[in-house]
């Protein structure tokens, strides 16, 4: 067969399956939202807004504070996820929190970077944090290290870099794969204080196992609001709890009306929640 | 930052994310992609280059994600060659007409004197009986007078009705006697049994219609459905509207099955005659009578060929085919040739090509096309990466400071993988039979080996292998009661692990065994995996998720701004 004709084909665009909302959903989507927005309209509105008390969170000043005594540097990572993951912002907002303690204090942080673009996001976060706190001199391009987008090598890199800079603190914020237990073991052999914070269900048993303090799920991003007490935050972890709170009633709903549907044959409740 | 950089970023977050939204909220069925279906039975007509005319199917689907061919609706539309995304629906189905009620499919245009006329098939409100219906139009975008051509295959019920009621008359006419029936000629048996036996091959109706002109008259192949198998019939007109079909079907080597579609092509004085049946396309050139099968090499795998149509491109043919996909949808493909030089692709590669189902399938490569910047900001991060790693290492070789030699051989690994890899896809791009040296292809492969395969997977795997030691270590510590949650800890993975191992199932083995498969260490290990474990991590995935939501409704509606002063 001839090949003529094949480079010049049109070649139709290359996207992902693209995944539609069935009722529930959608419906669902729009009070989630509606609470939300609700609740950060109320706190910028001067309603306060109660977050219980995050040890991990607590311990971040703590850690940064004996850094300080030592005279070590600390490391934060953001996780090895790009800005497709949500992880990876949340972990972002709680470096912008770290970088200004530590720039008041004259720390050195090392941040190792695992996707390529995280890198001049964090680069910049960093660098406005200390012009915030007026700490200029602090800042320096060469501590936000691009590492690889392998795993492994990741992971070698960062724990090697942990080594040799004998930091006393690690800081683990974002979305994480096997290279999770590497840091954190690491991290624990050098005797660095470490936090740990991922959305990642199957990581969390080894950061609980290797760090003195561990964020579970959702607590990553609560931490930024906990920090910043910025009316939008707050305001949005509220909202937060408000969907949770409304989908634990369509959980106990749906459990009755699938009781009832097996019983007496109203099948026609269960049917309302597949839609 | 400047007003005017902010107002940008927030601009095309809230762009996208409204896209995208707006996306996931519309069902697939609304505005959707007409063909998420399949992309059926086409022609090509040549008008200001090649229009490609096509059935654009769409339906829902089953529970294992194949289409429901009860309730799919057929819709012809049309797209430029050159620009496959600028489709537009030319003819949709009706429901003032029960000819085309459930759809308009399988195609054949012809053009004379500025009047466009299309012979398609409908699928009609009677029970979607295949129907030959005809529709005109002066630009090939607006078809009007869409008609039933042939209202029933040769009129068989009037006919037979016909038969009926001559039979009654002459009853009446000749006194009710059975032996003067027969003794004056009327044959009523043999009458009715003439219809049946003329029309039986067309009694399930008429599917895909193949059109051509030949001097002055028009010529039609079409395919009749008939009650066990299907055959291919042929008709003549003058006008193209009224049409004198041959009473028998054309000769086939054998019986097909199931026939789905029809088209001829003219090749010099003789026609080439094309047929899709039961999956195979199959080839024959009048007036030799003998069916050779027609092969093409298709860009995506094949479940069987659909349908077929070829249109004279010079002095070749342009053939446009559909075949069946894994799930049972429908890839449209072109190719150009003749049956005895071969075949090569043609226009757009194999159909449908947007994945999924977006609801604005124009949007998709502008935006796909803006996302792509991620990739060219990912490169320039990395060469800007690789520049710093030059920096530092190359001064630290120079000066000699401590971690020289490590400097030096990341350097050399650098370098070599770097140069291994470029090689490697050079000879990969020249395949298997590229006109290379094989000296030179050994070495390639060989470095290739050894720096990849040979060096990096097992320094790899080295890596991941570090865990075994770590989890000893860390579960060591977890493992050590401290207070009330570490004991729970520890004794809830004492008994998962003990059910791991022989030694667990000693444990209790005593029981009898009702009792054991309700208390046994292997029935408390899967209670605490299935429902314990279970309901925790979908406690935990659930708050994650609903975090996640906030954060990103932030983050588009820009009341967070990462990153940005």
């Amino acid at each position: 067969m001839e090949a003529s004709g094949q480079d010049s084909r049109f070649r139709w665009p290359n996207i992902p399956p693209m995944d539609h909302a069935s009722w529930t959903i959608r419906i669902l989507f729009f009070l989630f939202a509606a609470a939300v927005l609700g609740r950060i309209r109320a706190a910028k509105r001067g309603k306060q807004i109660f977050i219980r008390r995050i040890r991990g969170i607590d311990a971040l000043e703590e850690a940064v504070g004996r850094a300080t005594e030592m005279g070590r540097p600390i490391m934060f990572v953001p996780g090895t996820a790009g800005f497709d993951n949500m992880a990876t912002p949340a972990g972002l907002q709680v470096l912008e929190y770290v970088a200004k303690n530590t720039a008041r204090y004259h720390v050195r942080m090392i941040v190792p970077c695992y996707v390529p673009v995280v890198l001049p996001v964090v680069k910049n976060i960093y660098e406005q944090a200390c012009r915030e706190v007026d700490r200029t001199e602090v800042y320096n391009s060469d501590d936000i290290r691009y590492y690889s987008d392998n795993q492994s090598a990741f992971a070698a890199a960062a724990a090697g870099t942990m080594i040799r800079e004998q930091v006393a603190a690690c800081f683990y914020f974002g979305s994480f794969g096997f290279e999770s237990l590497l840091l954190a073991e690491t991290g624990q052999r050098i005797g660095a204080i470490q936090v740990a914070a991922t959305n990642d269900t199957f990581q969390i048993p080894f950061f609980l196992c290797a760090c003195d303090y561990t964020l579970i799920g959702e607590e990553l991003f609560a931490a930024s609001a906990y920090l910043g007490r910025q009316p939008t935050q707050l305001g949005s972890t509220s909202g937060q709890d408000i969907g949770k709170l409304l989908v634990c009633f369509m959980i106990i709903v749906g459990s009755i009306a699938a009781f009832a549907a097996d019983s007496s044959g109203f099948s026609w409740a269960l049917g309302l929640f597949s839609r | 930052m400047s007003r005017w950089k902010k107002g940008l970023i927030w601009f095309l977050t809230f762009f996208f994310g409204l896209y995208y939204i707006v996306e996931f909220m519309f069902p697939e069925e609304i505005g959707g992609s007409i063909d998420r279906s399949g992309v059926g039975a086409a022609t090509a007509v040549q008008a200001n280059g090649w229009k490609i005319y096509y059935t654009a199917i769409a339906g829902p689907k089953k529970p294992d994600g194949s289409p429901d061919e009860k309730l799919l609706t057929y819709r012809i539309t049309r797209f430029p060659i050159e620009s496959p995304l600028d489709r537009q629906v030319v003819l949709a189905p009706s429901a003032f007409r029960k000819g085309d009620y459930f759809g308009c499919k399988n195609p054949s245009i012809l053009i004379n004197n500025d009047l466009w006329r299309m012979w398609y098939v409908g699928v009609s409100f009677d029970n979607r009986r295949p129907k030959v219906m005809v529709a005109e139009s002066s630009d090939g975008l607006q078809w009007t007078g869409a008609r039933e051509l042939i209202p029933d295959p040769l009129q068989r019920n009037a006919r037979l009705k016909r038969i009926e009621d001559d039979y009654e008359q002459q009853r009446i006419d000749l006194g009710r006697d059975p032996q003067a029936l027969k003794g004056a000629g009327v044959q009523h048996d043999r009458a009715v049994q003439q219809v049946r036996d003329e029309t039986d091959w067309l009694s399930g109706g008429i599917d895909s219609v193949c059109v051509r002109r030949e001097g002055d008259g028009y010529r039609m192949w079409f395919v009749g459905k008939g009650p066990d198998n299907d055959s291919v019939g042929y008709a003549s007109s003058t006008d193209g509207l009224r049409w004198v079909i041959q009473h028998n079907p054309i000769q086939l080597s054998k019986t097909y099955q199931r026939i789905t579609s029809v088209t001829a092509g003219p090749n010099r004085h003789v026609w080439d005659l094309v047929f899709v049946a039961d999956g195979t396309t199959y080839w024959q050139r009048y007036p030799d009578g003998v069916e050779r099968p027609l092969v093409v090499e298709t860009g995506r795998r094949s479940y069987g060929s659909v349908s077929v149509d070829l249109v004279q491109d010079g002095d070749k043919y342009l053939l446009t085919t559909s075949y069946l996909l894994e799930h049972g949808e429908q890839a449209l493909e072109m190719f150009r040739g003749d049956p005895i030089a071969g075949w090569s692709a043609y226009g757009p590669e194999a159909s449908p090509g947007p994945g999924g189902y977006p609801v604005f399938p124009k949007a998709v490569p502008t935006i796909s096309r803006i996302a792509s910047w991620v990739a060219i900001v990912s490169a320039f991060a990395v060469g800007i990466g690789l520049i710093g790693l030059f920096r530092i290492h190359v001064g630290r070789l120079f000066k000699r400071q401590s971690g020289w030699l490590d400097s030096g051989g990341f350097l050399v690994g650098l370098f070599a993988m770097g140069v291994a890899l470029i090689l490697q896809r050079r000879l990969d791009d020249l395949g298997p039979n590229g006109a290379v040296n094989p000296k030179y292809r050994l070495f390639v492969e060989r470095f290739f080996d050894l720096t990849w395969q040979q060096i990096l997977v097992p320094l790899t795997a080295t890596m991941f292998s570090l865990l075994a030691c770590f989890l000893v270590s860390a579960a060591y510590r977890a493992f050590r009661i401290r207070g009330r949650d570490a004991t729970v800890l520890a004794i809830s993975a004492t008994i998962v692990l003990l059910a791991q191992v022989p030694i667990g199932d000693m444990l209790t083995n005593w029981m009898p065994p009702g009792m054991e498969a309700s208390f046994g260490t292997a029935a408390v290990r899967q209670w605490y995996l299935d429902l314990a474990n279970s309901a925790v991590q979908r406690g935990i995935a659930f708050g994650v998720f609903v975090g996640a939501l906030a954060m990103a409704l932030r983050i588009w509606l820009s009341l967070d701004r990462i990153g940005v002063e």
